[in-house]
């Protein structure tokens, strides 16, 4: 039935509004013909500057609906200020990172810069902050000259220098490093190592190097470096227990002696993939060869390698990949003896190395072995998801490792690749010692 | 007194002897109320919104003269943060949501319909929407030439600014005249962008929104000048020569060497910055209605499907203040950057995925996932590759009206009722074969394939839309009485000859007390005969079917006075 106040609206002005002579239907109206006119068009031509009525009167949500969502408004308003403020600070971001056109190119740039580089050694907290200064086109146009220093949380201090001009066939490249590190994890040495010796140490390296590259890209180039490196282990740490608490000081080769080297070496990339960020196809080699050799007395003369092989496959459709990677690395002592190798200075499975399922800096010796195949497919844009499954090893010697040795991982993650030559991964992984998760940035997406 | 006060004042006048002379007392007091009041006013009650209400109006008076309003500090990266990721979210946790789809699957009537509707279920004319094609055809040659009269920018042109915002590449210019354009480059192919700006400028125009004027330019390199301010990089800004040639090595040329872009006039008043899709603007006294409320704005999603308008983000639309002599205005409504349509984006051809998912499409995200990457997405489903350069990626073949997905989630859209997806496909309807042939022509493009290929896409598009939501709907429409006691009204999909002419069901409600009436009636034309019922009956409520249909009916109200009948109120759906 019509309401009353809705019947009190008719009038014979809108009958005749509605109905009136001046609605003539055209001659064999077609909807949609340039010669259509609806029945019920108005005639006025009024504008909506001109004084007259509103449709409607202003909308507000309905009052039981109020009623029902305002508890959960108050409730809920500490997130709601907290969303905002993310949307803000991604505000800002955005507009930082977007929307550079017609900027004047600044050569000098100061900046605070967050350090992931805790994240990438396997502590989720270790985020550092700290100032940064970039410089371009000093001392010749396409160098970039990068400054930047941080504290993190866990009380790590990194200051680094980067030098680079690499736009052109022929490059050069230098680095400087600081890096104080707190926390450094030891369990021992060997493939064999209880998880329950976790023990702390501190690890001071301060490096440099400097290197020539030979071609433009970096997936296929070749670079010579020479470099000079210190390490020094210190007893003390932010965690307990500490190493010498754990083990005899005499067990670890080096325990707390520093070391310092010249290493000359070179290194190489070689890759034929169909998309160099996102591969489904082909095959990614990486060599590396260093020759280490002590500045003092007693300082180890050694040669570390590092062998790499990637392989993509697609399942149908590139966006579906089958990727698998064994790497192979280590270090040889130019005069053999059991303590020939800092245990510093031995391979870990850390970083690129880490082994899926187990801890960061869980195993170490003179060689890591270390093969995965994942199974990957995307989800969204350029984001993957992953299945993996993977094996690692450490062993004194190449003929020391035995299949029924290996610590097995599996579990899945999550992929994006950001550029030839970097990605974001992030992984949960089981082991035989529990459930771990990795967030890295890394040179590539496998 | 300004020469608008005083139109104001004549036409209030006018009204209001109409109105008493017609016996319309609310409009009529409400008419003389303002002609007596036009001077003087104290200021809170010349900015207050209160205002008459009439929901018989076909022009919702929303501008009103007001002092300019904040302009919107809404950054985009907050927009496409909040719409992408935390609204998301917080409705995935929305507890009251849950609770309200509970109410609905137990039959409670939860939608909340728009609120600028009329009594006819038609959006009046305003600030945001002006109703075009559906009620009066555009003609054949406007449509050919434009949204607006053709005028390209004469040149030389002189470079002011390096475009800001957006990723794509352009500049701002001051013609010959010295009017300001902003100049978009076609990237790729040319026309690839401006022969969509184009089309969809011209076609969202007819059917009733603001836009800019957008035009389709040639141009080459020495057709510009960079402003001595700009080169010399005073403000911060800088634009060398060098920056201009690498800007044009990435810009699409024709076959004779000339550069292809969309230049966009400035519009005149102030820009105010975005409008907020949720809520209104601040400061607006006119903007009585939450922006997700207005249908021309749920309606959107319909047309924007059919054009394949994937970018409706928040800041593709713009207000701008246009002011008067006194200092008052009132608020504008654009829509922009409609290039992003059809099958280009910005920055040449679009995405496979664009049109079809959200940047952020949590739902496929989660499909994909679980099938180990193995669904099969409609983008990748639908063969979208024309193989004609300036057109991109647009097909019709495989195009479901209902799958079209813009860039963000767009609270408007979400909103939208089965009736205000009716009311826009009625609109999408109302263009015929020879004014889409001739919005194409707008575009002039170089490549006639181009052309041919739009056209029938368009159409084949068309029809898609107007034949699914006049499944779900009764296209029935357009109700007006003839000679006081016949109600005529229009089948849209006979009009239009989707259906053979067809037979309709009608349920019949009165009022009580009024007199004897069929519950039922049988129509075998669009036309009923009022004469038939009881005098005494003085209201009518019809209930108009397609039976075998399930398309949802239309319910008119009828109300008598005298010997003549009226329509006063229509709902489709």
């Amino acid at each position: 039935m019509l309401s009353s106040k809705a019947l009190l609206c008719v009038t014979p002005m809108v009958a005749m509004a509605i109905s009136g002579p001046a609605r003539v239907v055209l001659a064999e109206p077609r909807f949609g013909d340039s010669t259509w006119v609806a029945p019920i068009a108005p005639d006025s031509t009024a504008e909506p500057f001109e004084e007259g009525p509103r449709v409607a009167r202003p909308d507000h949500e309905p009052g039981w609906e109020a009623a029902l969502r305002a508890p959960f408004r108050i409730a809920f308003y500490p997130l709601r200020l907290v969303a905002r403020g993310f949307e803000s600070a991604g505000g800002y971001a955005g507009d930082r990172f977007t929307g550079h056109e017609g900027k004047k190119p600044k050569r000098v740039k100061l900046a605070l810069r967050v350090d992931p580089s805790g994240l990438l050694d396997g502590d989720i907290n270790d985020i550092g902050i700290g100032p940064a200064i970039t410089i371009l086109d000093v001392p010749v146009p396409g160098t970039i000259v990068d400054a930047n220093a941080a504290w993190t949380l866990s009380g790590r201090r990194q200051a680094r220098l980067v030098g680079l001009y690499a736009d052109r066939p022929i490059g050069f490249f230098t680095h400087v490093d600081y890096d104080y590190k707190p926390d450094r994890k030891f369990y021992g040495i060997g493939n064999d190592s209880k998880q329950s010796n976790k023990s702390y140490y501190v690890l001071e390296n301060t490096s440099a190097d400097a290197g020539v590259l030979l071609g433009k890209y970096p997936l296929r180039q070749l670079r010579f470096v020479a470099g000079i490196s210190n390490i020094a282990p210190g007893r003390g740490s932010n965690t307990s227990p500490l190493l010498g608490e754990v083990f005899e000081e005499e067990a670890v080769p080096f325990a707390f002696q520093d070391t310092q080297e010249i290493l000359l070496g070179v290194t190489g990339d070689y890759a034929r993939l169909d998309d160099d960020r996102d591969p489904s196809l082909g095959v990614h080699g990486r060599m590396e060869l260093r020759y280490a050799h002590g500045l003092n007395q007693g300082d180890p003369n050694y040669n570390q390698w590092h062998l790499e092989a990637r392989g993509y496959v697609p399942v149908f459709d590139k966006r579906r990949v089958i990727a698998v990677r064994g790497v192979y690395t280590g270090v040889d002592p130019i005069e053999e003896r059991p303590d020939a190798i800092p245990f510093y200075r031995l391979s870990v499975s850390e970083g690129q190395y880490r082994f899926a399922g187990y801890p960061s800096q869980r195993f170490r010796d003179r060689q890591l072995m270390t093969g995965r195949i994942e199974y990957r497919w995307l989800i969204w844009r350029r984001l993957s998801a992953a299945a993996l499954y993977e094996v690692g090893e450490v062993a004194p010697g190449w003929d020391r490792f035995q299949a029924s040795d290996v610590h097995t991982s599996y579990g899945g993650g999550l992929r994006l690749g950001l550029s030839a030559i970097s990605a974001f991964r992030f992984d949960i992984a089981n082991g035989t010692e529990g459930l771990n998760v990795i967030l890295r940035f890394g040179s590539s997406i496998l | 007194m300004s020469a608008r006060a005083g139109m104001l004042r004549a036409s209030g006048m006018v009204v209001a002897c109409a109105a008493l002379l017609l016996g319309r007392t609310p409009l009529a007091g409400a008419a003389a109320k303002s002609h007596l009041k036009v001077t003087p006013q104290s200021e809170a009650a010349k900015y207050s919104p209160k205002s008459d209400v009439d929901s018989l109006t076909w022009v919702d008076h929303d501008g009103k003269p007001i002092p300019p309003p904040p302009e919107s500090s809404d950054r985009m990266w907050n927009h496409l943060i909040r719409e992408g990721f935390t609204e998301q979210v917080t409705r995935a946790f929305d507890i009251p949501d849950k609770l309200i789809l509970l109410g609905d699957a137990f039959g409670a009537d939860t939608d909340r319909e728009a609120a600028n509707v009329n009594a006819f279920d038609e959006v009046p004319n305003s600030s945001w929407f002006t109703n075009r094609n559906h009620l009066r055809a555009v003609p054949v040659e406007e449509m050919r030439r434009g949204a607006y009269p053709p005028k390209k920018p004469p040149k030389p042109w002189t470079i002011k600014h390096a475009k800001q915002g957006g990723r794509t590449l352009g500049f701002q210019i001051k013609d010959a005249e010295g009017t300001k354009w902003l100049v978009k480059l076609d990237l790729v192919y040319p026309q690839l962008m401006s022969g969509a700006d184009r089309i969809a400028c011209t076609l969202f125009h007819a059917a009733g929104y603001n836009v800019p004027h957008n035009e389709s330019v040639r141009f080459q390199g020495e057709d510009l000048i960079i402003d001595p301010d700009l080169l010399a990089g005073k403000d911060g800004e800088t634009l060398s020569e060098a920056n201009l040639d690498a800007m044009l090595a990435q810009c699409a040329r024709f076959e004779d060497g000339t550069f292809s872009a969309s230049a966009s006039e400035f519009l005149s008043g102030k820009v105010l910055g975005a409008p907020n899709s949720r809520k209104k603007r601040r400061g607006d006294a006119n903007d009585w209605y939450h922006h997700m409320n207005r249908r021309e704005l749920r309606g959107l999603y319909v047309l924007c499907s059919w054009l394949n308008c994937w970018d409706t983000k928040d800041h593709n639309f713009l207000d701008t203040f246009e002011e008067a002599a006194d200092s008052t205005g009132y608020v504008r409504h654009y829509f922009l950057d409609v290039g992003a349509s059809l099958g280009a984006s910005g920055f040449g051809t679009k995405s496979l995925w664009q049109g079809y998912e959200y940047t952020v499409d949590y739902g496929w995200i989660a499909r994909r996932l679980v099938t180990l990457g193995f669904v099969e997405e409609p983008w990748r489903r639908v063969h979208q590759e024309t193989g004609i350069p300036s057109v991109g990626r647009f097909t019709a073949a495989g195009y479901n009206p209902d799958e079209f997905r813009p860039i963000l989630q767009n609270p408007c859209f979400d909103a939208m009722t089965e009736r205000d997806g009716y009311w826009a496909a009625k609109i999408v309807a109302s263009f015929s074969d020879s004014q889409i042939r001739a919005a194409v022509e707008s575009a002039e493009y170089a490549d006639p394939a181009a052309s041919d290929y739009m056209f029938t896409t368009i159409v084949d598009r068309r029809n898609k839309v107007v034949s699914d939501w006049f499944k779900r709907v009764a296209p029935l429409d357009f109700f007006h009485i003839e000679a006081g006691d016949t109600l005529l009204f229009h089948d849209l999909a006979v009009d239009l000859k989707m259906e053979n002419p067809r037979a309709y069901e009608v349920r019949i409600k009165t009022e009580a007390g009024g007199g004897k009436a069929p519950d039922r009636l049988r129509l075998d034309g669009t036309k009923l005969a009022l004469s038939q019922f009881d005098p005494g009956i003085t209201t009518l409520v019809l209930e108009i079917a397609i039976p075998g249909n399930d398309a949802k009916p239309t319910r008119i109200e009828l109300r008598r006075n005298g010997p003549q009948w009226a329509v006063t109120r229509v709902r489709h759906g």
